[in-house]
């Protein structure tokens, strides 16, 4: 009976000791385009005034877009909520190009902020910085003009025959 | 107790080496993020979410651990690659469906436990919504992709739609009539 109390207490101080030692650092952000002027898309496609869908054969690759970020937080993640607002970057390397929207783009995130995120001892503290680090990348594209209808055929004059 | 702290130095050493990416390389419908929705148009304010619009979640992550016992050490990791382009797949009418995402969030973050080990986890999540464009077109003269995809080839195909009026072949010019043979009644 004894022998089990004393490996209950231990087994619970042991927990209490790993969670009190235990600890969590790290960082998330919302990545953001609120004001971009162009459109930006996850797929190959995205659509005209009209609605059609621009596909492949209707884009032509003009540039790529890369941006690239690391947000930092406290508090275990918690604080202060991030954004990435990617606007700014985009209108500027899209317009540069001379492009009109963004197809396939990518959010890619990595574990190189653990560094900070793993720093033993320090982080169980809440004030520790976590990161996370953020890119974003994708093909800045413009509309192939359509080939319209081939030119009318020019009328023939029967007079010269 | 050496041996936590050597296996999470190399962990910290060898941070960087994983990564995870979100995105819809594969799906025909456009995946929009911000304002902007179609090329040459203004932005507009977000508009309210539509009540009993389906949504779609998606979130792709890798995740790394070290548990550490008084006889073992177990390290491992993981990963669950992006689905979006799948579930994206399923859209059978591409030409008038589009998704709006609400909210695309990264995160990075570690967990120590002091002398048994650790856990790292990197994801992206992504949130939208699937909304109908009803002035939505597709070009029906564009190849007819995908043809093969996640869910394999699809067959039979659709008939090709035709082909628009001024690619059609000119219509032929009537016959003249057969010149008559005078003598036969105009048998030949």
């Amino acid at each position: 009976m004894t022998s089990k109390r004393i490996r209950v207490e231990f087994l619970l101080s042991l927990g209490l000791i790993v969670a009190v030692a235990s600890s969590c650092a790290g960082a998330s952000a919302h990545v953001r385009a609120d004001t971009s002027r162009y459109p930006i898309s996850m797929s190959p496609v995205v659509r005209d005034q009209n609605g059609m869908l621009l596909e492949r054969g209707h884009l032509v690759h003009v540039g790529q877009l890369s941006i690239s970020s690391a947000k930092i937080a406290i508090f275990y993640t918690l604080l202060p909520p991030r954004t990435f607002d990617v606007s700014e970057e985009v209108n500027r390397q899209v317009a540069a190009v001379g492009g009109e929207a963004v197809v396939n783009f990518t959010v890619e995130t990595t574990d190189g902020c653990d560094v900070l995120n793993f720093f033993p001892v320090l982080n169980i503290l809440p004030i520790w910085p976590g990161c996370v680090p953020v890119a974003v990348w994708g093909d800045i594209v413009k509309r192939v003009p359509l080939a319209g209808p081939p030119p009318a055929a020019a009328p023939v004059n029967s007079a010269t025959h | 107790m050496t041996k936590p702290i050597v296996v999470t130095v190399v962990a910290v050493l060898g941070s960087g080496c994983f990564s995870v990416t979100q995105t819809a390389h594969n799906a025909r419908v456009p995946v929009v993020l911000g304002p902007v929705t179609c090329v040459g148009c203004s932005p507009r304010p977000a508009p309210p979410a539509a009540v009993g619009a389906p949504t779609v979640q998606d979130a792709t992550s890798v995740w790394s651990y070290l548990i550490e016992t008084l006889y073992t050490t177990t390290t491992g990791w993981g990963s669950i690659p992006s689905r979006l382009d799948l579930k994206l797949y399923e859209a059978r009418d591409p030409c008038h469906q589009e998704v709006v995402l609400r909210d695309v969030e990264a995160s990075s973050w570690a967990m120590n436990f002091v002398l048994f080990g650790y856990f790292a986890k990197s994801s992206v999540e992504v949130t939208g919504d699937q909304v109908r464009v009803p002035t939505g077109s597709c070009d029906p003269y564009l190849e007819r992709w995908p043809l093969v995809g996640p869910l394999g080839i699809h067959w039979p195909l659709p008939p090709p739609p035709p082909p628009p009026a001024w690619q059609q072949p000119a219509a032929a010019p009537p016959a003249p009539p057969a010149p008559a043979v005078p003598g036969n009644g105009g048998q030949p």
